[in-house]
């Protein structure tokens, strides 16, 4: 396994990366996204491990810091969490893949980078595959501002304040949110070029069975071919949202190789949609929607 | 096709016009394996005295890093060239999976030092600096090496009062309980030994998981090992103790460090920022407003001011009882 450490431009900013290469030729790349805040490596070194695991099995990835974050440059002073960095993503992305020759490139994410896959996933041609380790799935719905603009702040800072009183709201919250626009919008497209998996773990079964339920609801309206490339797998072990436990960074990182491993050992190009497949055979084809997000 | 080493080559730095500076990443041998650095450098001319960074312990690392990137930048725009690195079981270094040693710190940057005062950064002089965890490895190595520049941000006077903040941070906190016994009324005498109970929860390989971070038992004792008081005796060079607090004073920990360099001799320059978000540093930065819709940098103006005072600092005149052998300031530029 070979390093290298790069800085790749984006707008007049740098934004900082690390790509692995593996001894013999890439048999693809994995595209590593961290949530907001992260550095490349991430907590515990699970994406710079990651990388090593991928490497043993031929496969290439690179990790990058999203702008003012870590090693990149630029300002992260506020961040508006519905404007994913897709275009710096994508701009990684295609730099490591002219790096390092691979063809097709799986995306992989935690929380804010989860949606950032599902993103990748649905405008990149190039990709095949995505992993989304505990995706944001749902939003305050429009029923839920009505009530917070009506009890204004300081009763929505009493309702915060006791546990008692968030236990007898939660129910009608729930009932007020929505799927997140980022899946609404990107993950029926995704799952029309390719194959999706959504992480999860125990503690999540325990506080996010609604958010869970809301995307198989809007996976079940799928058609057939798209529903059929959705996968939900619920980690053994317990912490996944922070990387917790050495118990379930293990776990991940077995799951996350083994399920790269076979998206990028699929038969190329995977997608059933004639002008998606066609415009991916393209060399140096672009995305779908080149203006990215 | 091939890998495109070339393309990957050409990508390893920056130049920032607007700055004033350049970047560039490096893969140095720092400590017993291989790791990655970024060495920040003034687009014009450099001043001889360079400076190494020397990051924190555990996942403060992570939370502090963005601290060190800010810093660096903005030494590197003041004219000093700037070495930030990951010690092994951090970051991109060689070693994963693995639980950090003290000695992995300390040695990593005494190697970090040497590379910036030889062939590498050119340095003519080199100073340390260090946040929290950081401040005790580059204090402890000012020391050993005989180094002229000392730069403490919210440093602790020893390992025992580092432990016991760090247990108190929300992420560290309950896994901490079990395996440290650091409260004050328990914390020993200055010069005794632990009053940490070493010995419980650790497996056969001689680390604990502590929320995702493997923990070993002699990297506690090691810390715990730590005291200014002790390790940091020799010096004579100028140092800079910098701390950030909701009141705009010195916090109490970081004046007794200020207490003891003067105690020693040593011309120390006393910096006190307000910053509302001071008792989270080594936390999570990102702090959700309103619905969470937007996220806030907690830390973008309190590491700012940090990097400002320790530029301004690094600017200032040498003292008269500057180290033997020190060339001043004013003669540093080139």
């Amino acid at each position: 396994m070979r390093e290298f450490p790069v800085f790749v431009p984006f707008e007049g900013e740098h934004l900082a990366a690390v790509v692995t290469a593996p001894p013999a030729e890439a048999r693809g790349l994995v595209l590593l996204s961290t949530g907001l805040g992260a550095p490349r490596s991430h907590r515990h070194q699970v994406w710079a491990l990651a990388a090593e695991r991928l490497a043993a099995r031929g496969m290439a990835s690179v990790r990058f810091e999203y702008p003012g974050v870590h090693d990149s440059t630029g300002s992260a002073e506020r961040v508006t969490v519905a404007d994913l960095p897709t275009r710096e993503a994508m701009e990684v992305a295609r730099f490591a893949l002219a790096a390092t020759g691979a063809g097709r490139v799986v995306a992989v994410g935690n929380c804010w980078g989860a949606q950032l896959a599902v993103t990748v996933a649905a405008l990149m041609d190039q990709c095949v595959g995505a992993v989304c380790v505990l995706p944001e799935t749902v939003e305050p719905g429009s029923l839920d501002a009505v009530v917070r603009r009506a009890a204004g702040r300081r009763l929505i800072g009493i309702l915060r304040s006791s546990a008692s009183l968030r236990r007898l709201v939660r129910p009608v919250r729930r009932l007020t949110q929505d799927t997140s626009r980022a899946l609404r919008g990107d993950l029926p497209q995704a799952l029309g070029r390719c194959e999706v998996l959504f992480l999860y773990d125990s503690d999540h079964l325990e506080i996010g069975p609604h958010a869970i339920g809301k995307v198989r609801a809007m996976v079940d309206h799928l058609p057939t071919t798209q529903r059929e490339r959705f996968e939900l797998r619920i980690l053994p072990g317990r912490g996944l949202a922070r990387f917790g436990s050495v118990e379930v960074q293990e776990c991940l990182l077995q799951t996350l190789v083994s399920w790269c491993e076979h998206r990028l050992q699929a038969p190329w190009p995977i997608v059933e949609d004639p002008l998606v497949a066609a415009s991916a055979l393209l060399p140096g084809s672009g995305e779908t929607h080149p203006e990215g997000r | 096709m091939p890998l495109d080493e070339a393309l990957l080559d050409l990508h390893r730095g920056f130049r920032d016009e607007r700055a004033g500076i350049s970047e560039e990443f490096l893969q140095p041998r720092l400590g017993s394996a291989g790791t990655v650095a970024v060495l920040s450098r003034p687009l014009g001319p450099a001043r001889t005295t360079g400076f190494v960074i020397c990051h924190s312990f555990g996942l403060e690392q992570v939370k502090l890093h963005r601290l060190e990137v800010v810093a660096a930048r903005e030494l590197a725009a003041a004219g000093f060239p700037t070495l930030r690195f990951f010690v092994q079981g951090y970051g991109d270094s060689e070693r994963r999976g693995v639980a950090p040693e003290v000695s992995w710190h300390l040695d990593a940057t005494a190697d970090a030092v040497s590379w910036m005062g030889g062939g590498g950064g050119g340095a003519d002089r080199v100073g340390v600096l260090g946040v929290r965890f950081g401040a005790l490895v580059a204090a402890v190595t000012a020391d050993r090496l005989g180094l002229g520049m000392l730069g403490l941000w919210q440093p602790f006077v020893s390992g025992l009062a580092f432990l016991s903040d760090f247990r108190q941070t929300a992420l560290f906190e309950t896994m901490l309980d079990e395996a440290v016994d650091a409260r004050p009324a328990q914390t020993p005498a200055h010069g005794s030994r632990p009053g940490v109970r070493f010995a419980e929860g650790f497996g056969d390989e001689g680390w604990k998981d502590l929320n995702g971070f493997r923990l070993s038992r002699r990297a506690l004792e090691d810390i715990a090992a730590i005291d200014m008081r002790e390790d940091l005796r020799a010096f004579r060079g100028r140092a800079l103790v910098t701390g950030l607090s909701r009141s705009g004073s010195l916090p109490v920990a970081v004046a007794e460090v200020a207490s003891h360099l003067r105690s020693i001799g040593t011309a120390c320059t006393e910096v006190a920022i307000r910053d509302d978000s001071a008792h989270m540093l080594g936390q999570h930065q990102f702090k959700k407003l309103g619905d969470g819709e937007v996220e806030r940098d907690i830390f973008h103006h309190g590491f700012r001011a940090v990097a400002a005072a320790t530029a301004q600092w690094a600017l200032g005149p040498d003292p008269p009882n500057e180290s033997e052998g020190a060339a001043p300031e004013a003669a540093d530029a080139s």
